[in-house]
């Protein structure tokens, strides 16, 4: 079994080594948000092993706070991509709806 | 835009109109995840009032930010249900292991885009079929316009046009799947028809 | 509990992990591996949902014969799956969508192509509204 857990770490190392690979190589802002991403996911798998490795129940809360994370961390990424790319090509016909909803919304609010 | 119109009467209105909004079953549910934060479940002291100042955080969340209510609403068929489930998951590992052999594979993998057509009228329906498309691995939702209700799909490693229109049919079973777990009886009758059509057209 | 019981449970926990690892490293090949974005998502929602159901189904294999010690919740690992499923589409379309839109995407891959097809109609009738696709 012990050998077991050990496949299982370096499986998980190599995998996180591989991400961050890929998030340093990631040519645009929208490969490193995924790589992150999926970094996250790795890391999360990780900290569940470590909690059934040492049946040890106090890191769930934290895997609860990851799986949040992932999310807000790729939408605002994306989100900010959208909008910066729509203010510098324009003339590209790029229509981003994602950023005019926010727009609208938040003049709704004001 | 029925959203925003919605937001924008609510806008006008006073707290009174705010309250009536409150949906008591979504509350319910916000309830219920709340509680399970707090790990609620098991007996002790304190379980009623974490209930209570669960139910009394939903309601405040649903008067500060009103939604609009699940139109057609839905269904929780005894039987498909859970079928649905199991179809998902199933799939999910089936998936898996295809895009796990593309992975291993020497070569790029070639994909396509294809353009899936609901055939059931039910935003909640469109929504569960993205959102199960999406967990599934190798299918990814590109874009989804919703008055046409179409969603358009990124397949991986469907090379030709044969394997689109099978990675499209793949789609038109999960949609039929899960109208037939959660769908109300307008929704299946909806995708009834439109089965029947198709088979009359082939 | 008996003892064999909870050893059979190890197990199935231990395989069920092990299978979690597994998905996260051919996940991390794929990153690596593929040659655009959309491609690379696939690879990369793999760990991130049905990775994460197996470990979590794993963690409770492994915790429910330590449920003795009264701290463990199943509570909480139902939430983590809940709100993956919840989350995952939901940054993975938008993710997907301006990375289509802002040509992320090698076209010579795409064997069909049929929201470029819709587009292009669209561009050239420019006077139809501009969120239909929306």
């Amino acid at each position: 079994m012990n050998t077991l857990w050990t496949v299982i770490a370096v499986l998980l190392g190599v995998a996180a080594l591989l991400g961050t690979i890929r998030l340093l190589l990631g040519p645009s802002i929208l490969d490193r948000a995924l790589s992150v991403d999926a970094l996250l996911a790795f890391a999360v798998t990780g900290l569940g092993a470590y909690a059934a490795f040492n049946r040890d129940p106090t890191v769930l809360p934290t895997l609860l706070v990851l799986s949040l994370l992932g999310f807000v961390g790729s939408v605002s990424v994306a989100k900010f991509v959208a909008r910066r790319t729509q203010e510098d090509d324009d003339d590209e016909q790029i229509v981003l709806p994602v950023v005019e909803n926010t727009v609208e919304g938040e003049g709704k609010k004001s | 835009m029925n959203a925003l119109q919605i937001k924008k009467k609510i806008g006008a209105r006073a707290l009174r109109s705010r309250i009536g909004k409150v949906q008591i079953p979504v509350a319910l549910g916000m309830t219920v995840v709340w509680m399970l934060l707090f790990d609620a479940f098991r007996l002790r002291p304190e379980t009623l009032g974490i209930a209570v100042l669960g139910f009394g955080v939903s309601v405040l969340i649903m008067m500060v930010f009103p939604l609009p209510p699940i139109v057609p609403g839905f269904r929780f068929w005894p039987l498909r249900g859970p079928y649905m489930v199991l179809y998902i998951l199933g799939q999910m590992f089936v998936a898996s292991l295809q895009v796990s052999s593309w992975v291993l594979r020497p070569g790029p993998p070639k994909s396509s885009v294809v353009a899936v057509r609901m055939r059931t009228e039910s935003d909640l329906i469109m929504v569960c079929v993205a959102i199960a498309t999406s967990i599934i691995p190798g299918s990814v939702i590109v874009e989804a316009s919703q008055p046409e209700r179409i969603l358009y799909v990124h397949v991986l490693g469907a090379q030709n046009e044969e394997e689109a229109v099978e990675a499209k049919k793949g789609i038109y079973v999960l949609e039929e799947r899960i109208a037939r777990g959660i769908g109300t009886r307008e929704n299946i009758a909806e995708l009834e028809a439109a089965l029947a059509t198709e088979r009359r057209n082939t | 509990m008996s003892d064999q019981i909870v050893q059979i449970m190890d197990w199935a926990g231990i395989l069920c992990i092990l299978a979690g690892a597994l998905l996260s490293f051919i996940a991390g090949i794929g990153l690596v591996r593929f040659p655009d974005l959309l491609s690379r998502m696939h690879a990369a929602s793999k760990p991130q949902v049905l990775g994460l159901l197996l470990v979590l189904v794993g963690i409770g294999f492994r915790l429910l014969p330590a449920e003795a010690t009264g701290i463990f919740s199943l509570g909480t690992l139902l939430l983590v799956g809940l709100f993956q499923v919840v989350t995952v589409p939901v940054a993975g379309h938008i993710v997907a969508r301006v990375g289509y839109r802002t040509g992320r995407i090698r076209h010579d891959l795409v064997s069909t192509d049929e929201l470029a097809e819709r587009l292009a109609t669209r561009r050239s009738a420019p006077d139809t509204s501009e969120d239909t696709v929306s």
